[in-house]
């Protein structure tokens, strides 16, 4: 089927229509229609720029335009401001009664602490003190090296082990007794967390 | 059907053609009507609405058949949907009116009646009812025929045609009120 466009005003559609109008209306009738039909033409519509990025690949394979896009994107958007908002009420709440209860800054403390200390393996627990009796300070972190006999030191008392353990690894290097080696002669000091023996590694 | 006669007199057949370019040719064919459409509806905004609309129609230009005609029957109910959720928008926001200075000539003239003629072929549809406004919109600006229009009016083909000569006879009616009014 063939069709005329707009482009001449639908002068096929005033003219279909005046039919049922009487000459004397159509003069009147006529000029009204085709300011109405005239509404529907010119030149086409400036594009959008969704639009002419269309037009300007006409046989292209561009990527289809979703129009939902913006709403994926608000809804997204949405969502976000939501997880956020609730966030922010949970911290805000916390916060209020951690400043008006004093048992729960207590127990908040001791929970965090108890957390840390797990994590790190014991190094701090939530008063400051040592646990179960046991001073994590003498435990030194890494086996010290011990030289051994074929071991050559650097020669500045770093070989701590007596005689009677050369192999035995550092956990008992740090013990004050008559068997430590000149430079541990003196207590361990309280506070580092180095192992006892800072022997090059060789 | 489905070999149509573009505006530059040539022939083309937007079933077999390229989607994108079908696309193309329509939109050169058919975004004024769509504006006209929009514009003579009352939407504010008649051109960024004209975009919505193509753009809406380009997901369905694989599924489009019936050539041109086939495509006025896809377009312009979404235009009149559009139109619709214009107004369902609008019924909660506050209407706003554009001034434009350059545009001003009144010299004594309040600026409502600078901006506001109302002697405008649109003032002489407003006072017709809906739908024999909306059946002169579709009709004479879009174009379209007595069955696209029952369609997107969801009237019979009767229908409309009653429809039509009563909307003529309100335009001729208004015309003579206009015209002792101003004697």
């Amino acid at each position: 089927m063939t069709t005329t466009t707009n482009k001449n005003g639908d002068q096929g559609t005033v003219q279909e229509l005046l039919p049922h109008c009487n000459p004397e209306d159509q003069r009147a009738i006529k000029p009204v229609l085709e300011q109405l039909s005239a509404l529907g033409t010119g030149q086409p519509i400036q594009p959008s720029p969704e639009i002419a990025a269309i037009l300007a690949a006409p046989s292209g394979g561009e990527q289809q335009p979703t129009p939902l896009n913006g709403l994926r994107r608000r809804s997204r958007r949405t969502a976000i401001t939501i997880l956020a908002v609730t966030v922010s009420l949970g911290a805000g709440s916390t916060a209020a009664a951690a400043a008006t209860d004093e048992a729960f800054r207590t127990n908040l403390g001791n929970s965090i602490s108890a957390i840390i200390s797990t994590i790190t393996g014991g190094h701090i627990n939530p008063a400051g003190k040592p646990s179960n009796g046991h001073n994590p300070e003498q435990k030194p972190q890494h086996p010290a090296p011990v030289p051994g006999p074929g071991n050559h030191g650097d020669g500045q008392g770093k070989a701590p082990a007596g005689p009677g353990a050369p192999s035995e690894p550092a956990p008992k290097e740090t013990t004050a007794g008559p068997n430590n080696g000149p430079a541990t002669g003196r207590a361990p000091e309280p506070k580092t967390s180095q192992p006892t023996v800072p022997g090059r590694r060789l | 059907m489905g070999v149509d006669e573009p505006s530059d007199g040539g022939t083309f057949d937007l079933d077999r053609a390229h989607p994108a370019e079908a696309f193309s040719t329509l939109y050169r064919m058919l975004s004024r009507p769509v504006h006209g459409y929009l514009q003579a509806r009352g939407v504010e905004d008649p051109e960024g609405v004209t975009q919505d609309v193509f753009l809406a129609l380009y997901p369905r230009m694989a599924t489009l058949h019936g050539g041109f005609e086939g495509a006025k029957t896809l377009i312009f109910p979404i235009a009149h949907a559009r139109a619709v959720d214009h107004y369902r928008r609008r019924e909660k926001v506050p209407a706003s009116a554009s001034y434009d200075p350059e545009a001003d000539r009144r010299t004594t003239a309040s600026a409502y009646d600078a901006s506001f003629p109302g002697d405008g072929i649109l003032d002489v549809l407003q006072a017709l009812p809906e739908d024999y406004r909306e059946v002169l919109r579709l009709r004479v600006i879009a174009g379209l025929s007595i069955e696209q229009t029952a369609s997107i009016m969801s009237r019979t083909s009767g229908a409309v045609k009653q429809l039509q000569r009563r909307a003529i006879a309100g335009l001729k009616e208004q015309l003579l009120n206009r015209e002792q009014g101003s004697e």
